[in-house]
């Protein structure tokens, strides 16, 4: 991916701020008549939020181990509208199950195609749409808490710049059997995109959200996305983040939960593209007798570098959360983990649990991981900790004294590492299109 | 058509344990090989499968007449060897029916796929003997299985797998009798003229269901006696002090 970086970086302030006023711009020119005033002034507050923080360096605690280089900028320009042959490939090359609820396609952050006339009940909407039908229910959950992993400048970036996204909205008690799902494309040289996904479901209301993460082409370009998902009462939200961007693309997520009394929330990230992507997701269970699950698979190869940073709050008693973070390494990749698990005053009997377990294929590539537990009060069950490994030897023997050669031993073992993250999704059609990624990828990679 | 082992020499580490083992198993025929503790009954299944903390020393070792030795594990397989773990290993994530199909496809010619229908098929009918049900064919291998499931899975593989020889290392260990059944069940299926088995056990129990046409018995690494299946009722009924005797006169 040489051949398409630029030249180095001398000042990354100065780039940063050139390539916000670009990425901004686009956005500031908006009509603020068709928006609600609390969004533009929010927009404009993020503007100058944005310009006052100081870009990252790679010695702050929050970007320990993270390659800052990688994440450059200096070419990113506003993406396009997608017109003719390109928004055509978007819709067609837009597959994921086979009867999804509602699906919505986007390019460079414009609305491609909606497909909702099954999505009887419920509200699947691009977010500018939404903001003028929908537009208090969107106050309350929008952007509301940041994630403090480090990102701040990127999330205001992201709020400042947005001009696209999802809404999805399902009323209480209503359960959507069959997922929703958004297919987001980036197009264009240089293009960048900011996704936005806000899930809100409602007192007793489920639903599953897939969110597919794609580019056109191969060139080079940049992501800053946002999800939200908030859970009322007894609401269940599975969400599914699948990062198949191009292997050229520098992409920063941002995922905060909200776990309602009762509720269950299960988040994933499936990691498969991009030359360096990380994300900041951060889960709180603010009502009691809330469920939060959060997961990631990255599979890393080449020099793709892969940082996921978590932070699990819990601020009510009697709350659960569970993380599992893997990621499996070849050639020089590099994956970092840095999770705390915080438990606030008075939240007692709490059960927290944060696991990551890297699987090394490659002697050259590295894994680190920063797990971290915080308990400020009584009566918790908590556990945290990270493993890395390469494949065990024993389990190749067995493949192979039945005959399977090795290197396709070690494909098997590597997929089997992965698939017991997609199966806690427990939903089998959702296992066989994600597996299907992970399967295509490893093959991809056996050609080369 | 054989599989022949001649004079085999093999240690672990630094300590020898086959000292010139010699025997050999023609087609249609059943071995059993019995022993005390520490004989090197289970190094002589793991030589054979060619597991990497075993080091052959001396000696030979070929599948109708092909050098077994000079393969790796995976070739062994596919040249018609196969060997009934003692401890199964766990494969998370991996499904048993996957692993079949990988273990089926290799065998495969290249760039032809394996007919999945048939597979299933063929699969079902064997678990069917086996009395095992369908959702082992989903769940990860051996992940969870109790101590007899995990053996008929071993020996379902045999049966899916149909080698010129397999070897059976302890099968019978951690099975209560209704699942030693089942197993001898599924080997005595598998029995034909063109096939051997060579039964590795440390009790005459399993041979009870699975009837030897010849009984070698191991100790300190070589094959001190050879008999037929009444050797093993003898064993069963005096132990193998008076054998430890009779090498010590006859050396």
């Amino acid at each position: 991916m040489s051949a398409s970086v630029t030249e180095p970086v001398v000042d990354p302030s100065v780039v940063w701020t050139e390539a916000g006023e670009r990425l901004m711009a686009a956005a500031a020119a908006a009509d603020p008549s068709a928006l609600p005033a609390w969004f533009v002034e929010r927009q404009a507050a993020a503007r100058a939020t944005y310009e006052q923080l100081a870009a990252p360096k790679r010695k702050d605690e929050h970007w320990r181990f993270s390659d800052l280089k990688k994440l450059d900028v200096s070419a990113a320009i506003p993406g396009s509208p997608f017109t003719g042959a390109d928004a055509t490939a978007a819709v067609t090359r837009s597959v994921g199950l086979s009867h999804p609820a509602a699906r919505i396609v986007l390019g460079n952050d414009m609305l491609l195609h909606a497909d909702t006339a099954a999505a009887d009940g419920i509200v699947v909407m691009p977010l500018m749409e939404a903001l003028q039908v929908h537009g208090e229910l969107i106050k309350s959950h929008f952007m509301a808490q940041s994630a403090g992993l480090g990102g701040e400048k990127f999330f205001s970036l992201h709020a400042a710049a947005l001009r696209g996204g999802v809404f999805v909205y399902i009323p209480p008690g209503i359960e959507v059997d069959r997922p929703v799902e958004l297919h987001q494309w980036l197009g264009g040289m240089n293009a960048s995109t900011f996704p936005h996904t806000l899930v809100v479901a409602g007192r007793g209301a489920k639903v599953t959200v897939i969110d597919y993460f794609q580019s056109l082409g191969s060139e080079p370009g940049f992501a800053c996305g946002v999800t939200d998902l908030a859970a009322g009462e007894g609401a269940t939200i599975t969400y599914v983040n699948c990062q198949r961007w191009s292997r050229k693309v520098r992409a920063l997520h941002f995922v905060s939960t909200t776990a309602g009394p009762n509720s269950t929330v299960r988040s994933a990230f499936l990691h498969l593209g991009a030359a360096w992507a990380r994300t900041e997701s951060f889960c709180l269970a603010s009502g009691s007798g809330s469920r939060s699950e959060m997961l990631s698979l990255a599979v890393a190869e080449g020099t793709q570098e892969i940082d996921c940073r978590t932070r699990q709050i819990h601020d009510q008693p009697h709350t659960f959360s569970n993380l599992l973070f893997k990621n499996v390494l070849f050639d020089q990749a590099r994956t970092i983990f840095s999770g705390l698990i915080l438990v606030e005053e008075g939240a007692h009997y709490t059960d927290a649990y944060q696991t990551c377990r890297n699987l090394l294929l490659s002697e050259e590539a590295e894994a680190n991981a920063l797990p971290g537990l915080e308990i400020n009060a009584d009566q918790v069950k908590c556990s945290h900790g990270s493993t890395s490994a390469p494949l065990d030897g024993e389990q190749i023997y067995y493949l192979r004294s039945r005959g399977i050669r090795e290197s396709d031993a070690r494909q098997l073992l590597a997929l089997g590492f992965c698939l017991d993250v997609i199966q806690r999704l427990g939903d089998p059609d959702l296992e066989h299109v994600l597996s299907s990624m992970v399967e295509e990828k490893f093959r991809r990679m056996r050609k080369a | 058509m054989s599989l022949a082992i001649n004079n085999l020499h093999a240690r672990t580490g630094q300590r020898d344990i086959l000292k010139g083992l010699t025997l050999e198993v023609p087609s249609g025929e059943v071995h059993a090989i019995m022993g005390p503790n520490g004989s090197g009954k289970s190094t002589l299944a793991k030589v054979l499968a060619g597991h990497e903390d075993y080091e052959v020393t001396a000696g030979t070792a070929t599948l109708d007449g092909a050098d077994i030795l000079a393969m790796e594990a995976d070739e062994r397989s596919r040249a018609g060897l196969f060997l009934a773990f003692q401890y199964p290993i766990e494969i998370p994530g991996v499904s048993n029916a996957n692993f079949l199909r990988a273990a089926l496809q290799a065998r495969q010619p290249e760039g032809v796929e394996l007919d999945a229908v048939a597979f299933y098929h063929k699969m079902y009918a064997k678990m069917d003997v086996l009395e095992m049900n369908r959702q082992f064919t989903s769940r990860s291998v051996n992940e969870g299985f109790s101590g007899g499931e995990k053996k008929r899975n071993e020996i379902l593989q045999l049966m899916m797998l149909e080698p010129k020889f397999a070897v059976l290392d302890e099968t019978d260990s951690g099975l209560d009798i209704d699942a030693l059944k089942v197993v001898a069940q599924g080997v005595n299926a598998m029995r034909s003229p063109e096939r051997g088995f060579l039964v590795i056990t440390h009790y005459q129990r399993l041979l009870d269901y699975i009837q030897p046409d010849v009984v070698h018995v191991l100790m300190d690494g070589r094959i001190v006696k050879t008999g037929g299946p009444d050797l093993a009722l003898k064993l069963e009924a005096q132990g193998y002090d008076w054998l430890k005797e009779e090498v010590l006169v006859t050396a």
